[in-house]
């Protein structure tokens, strides 16, 4: 894995991995620095950058610093975790109906051929309106504090799984033909086994580049709705609710509206010039 | 390109819309508050017997299928109900809004289309040099850009600190030239963004154009470079693009919510995020209904485009 190597000595990754460094170790910094992502002080609202508050203040006089870090958590988990979900489901859906073929096929492929149809924001939108009691979630589950973090994660992977399944199904139906599952086949190797051990792994590295490339829509995708108050909800902090407000405070704090955004751009640039490598890498005579 | 594609494909769109109808039918359901339930909170003399009642007079105690047949009927006839937030038929509010939204997306495209087309062409052409590295370091940047930031951006510097462009449509005035004053930056906004994505399609698609064995005849008769490139080359390369350009439709329609939102801009973006936020959900799921209806036609015309662009294009059931 000499590849995976020199990517993750790449620049983007550095980048990431320091992000994600310090943003995960956002509970220790807390607690050495003396300082809260969530204590409200109101005679110490927008400070100007101290040794004390390196980002100076927000609105109601929580430390700046520690809501970017708190915030860079939430959008990373939330990528990552809806990255995965999505991957998975793509790679299951897609295997399928390369296999299987016929029907099943035809059908899969019409439903995912909607799906990327379907104006998407919009959708999650609208989605995201959704009464959890009336889909069968317990009051306590609909109102508990984290509820808006598996809610994003589970509607960006429901509507984000359809290229990775378009690319696996792709893949299953050259592989299919391939001498050595062939070969497999008539030795009476069960369905689920070839697609196991004959398959799936020749497919993992277009998987593994495309969930790559979508990563940094999906932490596009996350901080728009928060930003639009229908994604991550306070006080749980991510970068795009942290701009919720930023409209009101643009004319005399400029500065708390770049800082998020600004973290928030250098993320998705490192996630896809990242991706753009990972393509590079196992597909060297993709056309650059 | 027989008449039986077309009818195929007409029939595939209207069989799709007719599901992606009753998946709306489904969300309406469950949303938060039925009508009745909202009536019982606005009203404390209501009893149980009442709400019986109005439940069957509204039809909201018959199965779920029976419903939505009873919709469909209706929609099918442009009765599609009505709007809580503000009183009037469904129609009658999406429809000036929606002019709204083809207003902007029209001009932001023509000058993502404007722009784009030059540095795709320019970036294929001189492959491998400092423009195409600087190009392609643009598009980067752009496809990583938050629009919502940029969009908050650009208001700061262009409506705050210079003061030059209205922060929000209605701020502008009345007037063509204020409504055109106020369009300016959620096309800028818009255009950043989408001329970034097309750039790299267009690249793509040039380079692949470029490497054809007639473009190496074209070459070796003669043809001038600038011929070539945009008589040869380009024609090649549109298919693939104008394809791409009709399936990002909806995508289109995803930054429209987004900049109508923070520009205060009154289209159909905007109408679906307060429908929303306001519980209006009759309203913003028969607004999703008319925009899957557009994306979902556009990818039908974008086949059907295809196939005129491209000669080599044949379907299933004709003859080459």
């Amino acid at each position: 894995m000499k590849v995976l190597r020199t990517i993750l000595r790449s620049a983007p990754a550095l980048v990431l991995l320091l992000m994600a460094a310090l943003c995960f170790s956002a509970g220790g910094l807390e607690h050495l620095l003396h300082l809260s992502a969530t204590q409200t002080d109101l005679s110490a609202r927008f400070l100007s950058p101290s040794l004390h508050h390196p980002f100076g203040t927000d609105a109601l006089g929580r430390d700046v610093f520690m809501r970017l870090l708190y915030g860079g958590q939430v959008s990373l988990t939330v990528a990552l975790a809806a990255g995965v979900a999505a991957a998975m489901a793509g790679t299951f859906i897609g295997m399928t109906a390369g296999w299987l073929g016929g029907n099943w096929d035809a059908l899969l492929m019409r439903m995912t051929d909607l799906l990327i149809a379907l104006p998407g924001l919009p959708l999650l939108i609208i989605l995201s309106a959704l009464d959890l009691q009336k889909l069968g979630f317990s009051a306590a589950a609909a109102s508990s504090p984290h509820v808006s973090l598996y809610k994003i994660i589970a509607l960006i992977a429901l509507l984000g799984w359809t290229t990775v399944a378009r690319l696996a199904r792709a893949r299953t139906l050259s592989l299919k033909e391939a001498d050595y599952v062939t070969a497999a086949r008539a030795l009476g190797v069960s369905a689920p086994a070839i697609l196991r051990r004959h398959i799936f792994p020749n497919l993992l590295d277009t998987v593994l580049v495309a969930t790559a490339l979508s990563v940094g829509n999906i932490i596009l995708t996350e901080s728009v709705l928060s930003f639009l108050g229908l994604g991550i909800q306070p006080p749980l902090p991510s970068w795009g609710n942290m701009l919720t407000n930023a409209e009101d405070m643009i004319w005399e704090h400029a500065a708390l509206t770049i800082y998020p955004g600004a973290l928030i751009f250098v993320t998705v640039l490192s996630f896809n010039f990242l991706g753009d490598r990972l393509q590079q890498a196992f597909d060297p005579k993709a056309q650059r | 390109m027989t008449a039986r594609f077309f009818l195929t494909r007409l029939l595939q769109m209207a069989a799709t819309l007719l599901l992606v109808s009753l998946l709306v039918y489904v969300l309406i359901g469950l949303m938060p508050g039925d009508p009745v339930d909202l009536m019982i909170s606005g009203n404390p003399h209501m009893t149980p017997a009442d709400a019986a009642r109005l439940r069957a007079i509204y039809g909201l105690d018959q199965p779920l299928l029976a419903r939505y047949g009873h919709w469909l009927m209706g929609a099918l006839r442009g009765h599609l109900g009505y709007s809580r937030l503000y009183n009037l038929p469904v129609l009658d509010v999406i429809w000036p809004r929606f002019c709204k939204t083809a207003l902007l997306l029209g001009a932001a495209l023509f000058l993502t289309v404007l722009l784009a087309v030059p540095q795709g062409v320019a970036a294929a052409r001189k492959r491998g040099t400092h423009l195409d590295t600087a190009i392609n370091l643009f598009c980067f940047g752009g496809i990583s850009l938050p629009d919502f930031w940029t969009g908050l951006l650009l208001t700061c510097l262009f409506a705050v600190k210079l003061g030059w462009l209205p922060a929000a449509a209605a701020l502008g005035g009345a007037g063509f030239l204020a409504a055109a004053k106020s369009l300016i930056l959620p096309v800028a906004t818009l255009t950043l963004r989408n001329m970034a994505v097309y750039v790299r399609h267009l690249r793509a698609a040039m380079t692949e154009a470029l490497s054809a064995d007639h473009i190496r005849t074209a070459r070796a008769k003669g043809c001038s470079p600038a011929r070539v490139t945009w008589h040869h080359a380009f024609r090649g390369a549109l298919a693939p693009v104008v394809t791409i350009f009709m399936l990002d439709l909806g995508t289109l329609f995803g930054g429209a919510v987004v900049v109508e939102t923070i520009f205060s801009y009154p289209g159909m973006g905007k109408l679906l995020f307060d429908a929303v936020m306001g519980n209006d959900f009759n309203l913003a799921l028969c607004g999703f209904l008319i925009l899957a209806f557009f994306v979902l036609a556009a990818n039908a015309l974008a086949d059907v485009a295809y196939a005129l662009l491209d000669p080599r294009v044949t379907y299933a059931g004709e003859d080459a």
